[in-house]
């Protein structure tokens, strides 16, 4: 059978997640991620990479869940191995803590997490103004190590990679017979789509390697999470700001709202500051269509908009889109692999 | 008051914290030194991990559970502050796994979050199947003890570099109070039969990934001779042994090489860590704490000597239970002689 050329858009943890199971699975399958950012420089480098989601509204749970389930098991793996390190895959203990009671205290994913439960009235004193607390161990990924680390496994599977700016998928058409769409935020230009806009997000990397846990308040906007050579403090959820300088205000109100949190904090060094826009959606878009833009017909695979949750989701969206690839090459017509 | 402390290891200095929060105002003149050949970073305090746990159980022994629970909530109520750093304290939460079945330890109510473990987190530990999860602290020796003497220091107590080599010793320099913090080398000062070294050997490693400890209990072998892992603020310390009169305090290769397996088994992640020290320690066994007074006599004279030694593997753990018992027994004396505040009619 002739080798069905495969392109992959986008670099981040989506990106080379789906090129790694694509080219893993089917080695009849030649795979190139190409992108103009390569890690250290793409939006997943800056996340802290805890695992841990919230709830898309129009998707299935019992989808989200498999996602879920997926990229935990996968890295949960990983965390355990000898790979650990230098995958950057690591078990994370901590709180997630609330200061009105939530509507949901038991989110979907509490069963695929490790040791899930509700907060003692003791652990909560420490946290005044707090009324409801979880508890569980989930897997911390960092993508600065983690990206290499799946580069050297997509090379490993025979994946070529290439430094490139994509301006439309329609110039990828005559190079490749299947387009598989992990640009984050570029796909807002690249296939038009105005659902997917920026979520500002600044973080600082502090020095304080006595603290062991991850703390994150329920509104999603205030978290600790220590990690393997610093702790991420953040954070900031800026809708529609595209700014990616680091805002001195930002700054001062992480370290401010995490002291509160963690006392200690006040004596932590600050090591670094970043900024990354998270591809924000209404729900990630996990789908195939057929393009056609030089008479030829040529199956897209879009899996992108994954907003905050990249890296949580990562996996399960790449194995979702491992299947609807398949599905793509079981229709391709013959001569379309020629 | 001359109040002479022999020993300046965890136990030598919270003692001499205590007395002198309790008594300084009370108490005039009251002066305290302490008297040591070894001062942190040599002391086995300093060597020790640094986790706060007892021994699983204390076969009836409450007393030393209470104070177990009061250093807990010492320490705990530091957390709030940010001078937790420049103490060496900070929660971490881990793993106590068993090969069999086993009742729920005594210290379970002290610490924090204290649950089993689930059938998916055992998976974890292939040969073992029982265990719980919890949150306690760590303090840490190498911060802590500076920080005691810190403390200490501003307060006008006076350290000497000196091996002390009898209560008499210090009696005739006029001390009016000893209290001995001597540890495993108790004897020295006075024989007791029931104290006897439990050798100790770590390695320390740089595997910042790690941030959960894990004790394994193996009730054949005994406490701490099965493989523990304990991350610190920057090492993580493996372990371990537990060598009932053994006195060396040389690194040895086979217990090196014995624990290294063990702890790979433990966490294959550990192949890849950086190995940066041994350390050897012995720890201050006894059937029981030994903190009681005692009276000894000095030719004509005599002295009041407290006994705080005895403290195991668990010396971090009780500290503050025990100075406070100790500076307890400390007012008693001082009613005794007359030097406390006046009583009114």
């Amino acid at each position: 059978m002739k080798t069905v050329r495969v392109v992959v858009v986008g670099a981040g943890v989506i990106g080379f997640s789906t090129a790694v199971c694509v080219a893993e699975a089917l080695p009849f399958c030649s795979v190139t991620v190409l992108a103009e950012k390569f890690s250290p420089d793409t939006t997943s480098d800056g996340a802290a990479g805890i695992l841990f989601a919230a709830q898309f509204p129009d998707i299935s749970v019992e989808r989200q869940r498999r996602w879920f389930k997926d990229s935990f098991d996968h890295l949960r793996a990983i965390a355990q191995s000898q790979q650990s390190p230098e995958a950057g895959v690591m078990m994370s203990s901590g709180y997630q803590i609330f200061k009105d009671v939530p509507a949901d205290p038991k989110p979907y994913w509490s069963d695929l997490v490790i040791g899930f439960r509700l907060m003692t009235d003791r652990e909560l004193e420490r946290f005044p103004g707090y009324k409801f607390g979880q508890a569980f161990t989930t897997v911390k990924c960092e993508c600065s190590s983690y990206l290499p680390w799946l580069e050297k496994r997509f090379r490993k599977a025979g994946g070529k990679v290439q430094q490139r700016k994509v301006s439309s998928l329609h110039d990828l058409s005559d190079s490749y017979d299947l387009i598989i769409n992990c640009s984050g935020l570029g796909s807002r230009t690249l296939t038009d789509d105005p659902q997917v806009y920026p979520v500002r997000g600044q973080v600082l990397k502090v020095e304080a390697p006595w603290l062991q846990h991850f703390i994150r308040d329920g509104d999603g906007k205030t978290y600790i999470y220590p990690g393997i050579h610093g702790v991420t403090v953040g954070g900031t959820r800026q809708e529609d700001d595209w700014r990616l300088e680091v805002d001195d205000g930002d700054t001062r109100s992480i370290l401010e709202r995490c002291s509160r949190l963690e006392p200690s904090l006040s004596r932590a060094r600050v090591l670094s500051k970043w900024v990354g826009l998270r591809p924000g959606r209404r729900n990630p878009r996990l789908e195939r269509e057929l393009v056609q833009p030089r008479g030829r017909k040529v199956p897209v695979v879009h899996n992108y908009g994954h907003g905050g949750w990249g890296v949580t989701l990562a996996w399960g969206s790449a194995l979702d889109a491992l299947g609807l690839v398949r599905q793509c090459l079981h229709e391709m017509p013959p001569q379309a692999k020629l | 008051m001359r109040v002479a402390v022999i020993g300046a290891g965890v136990i030598g200095l919270s003692t001499a914290q205590s007395i002198y929060e309790q008594y300084h105002s009370i108490v005039s003149p009251l002066t305290i030194e302490v008297y040591a050949d070894r001062f942190t970073p040599l002391t086995t305090s300093d060597g020790a991990a640094g986790f706060w746990q007892p021994y699983l159980y204390d076969k009836g022994n409450v007393q030393e559970t209470e104070w177990n629970k009061e250093t807990f909530d010492y320490l705990l109520s530091f957390l709030s502050s940010p001078e937790s750093v420049k103490m060496g304290i900070f929660l971490q939460s881990g793993y106590n796994v068993c090969t069999e079945p086993a009742p729920d330890p005594t210290f379970k109510d002290i610490v924090l979050g204290f649950r089993q473990l689930t059938e998916r987190e055992l998976q974890l530990f292939p040969g073992y199947t029982y265990g719980w999860f919890n949150t306690a602290l760590m303090v840490e020796g190498k911060t802590y003890l500076p920080w005691l003497m810190d403390w200490l220091q501003k307060r006008g107590v006076m350290f000497y570099h000196r091996k002390i080599e009898s209560f008499k010793e210090l009696a005739e320099s006029g001390a009016d109070v000893i209290i001995n913090c001597s540890g495993i080398r108790s004897g020295e000062l006075q024989p007791d039969p029931e104290l006897t070294p439990g050798r100790g050997q770590i390695i320390k490693v740089d595997a910042p990934w790690l941030k959960h400890w894990i004790l394994t209990h193996n009730f054949k072998q005994g406490v701490y001779n099965s493989p523990y892992i304990i991350p610190g603020s920057r090492l993580v310390t493996v372990g371990g042994v537990f060598q009932i009169g053994n006195w060396s305090e040389q690194n040895n290769s086979t217990d090196h090489k014995h624990i290294w397996e063990e702890a790979c088994k433990l966490e294959p992640s550990l192949k890849h860590a950086r190995i940066v020290e041994d350390w050897s320690g012995l720890r201050p066994v006894r059937s029981k704490v030994r903190l009681e007074r005692e009276t000894i006599q000095c030719g004509p004279s005599s002295v009041e000597v407290i006994h705080n030694y005895g403290h195991g593997g668990f010396g971090l753990t009780i500290h503050r239970g025990c100075a406070q018992e100790a500076a307890r027994l400390f007012g008693q004396i001082v009613q005794q002689k007359g030097k406390g505040p006046k009583s009114r009619l």
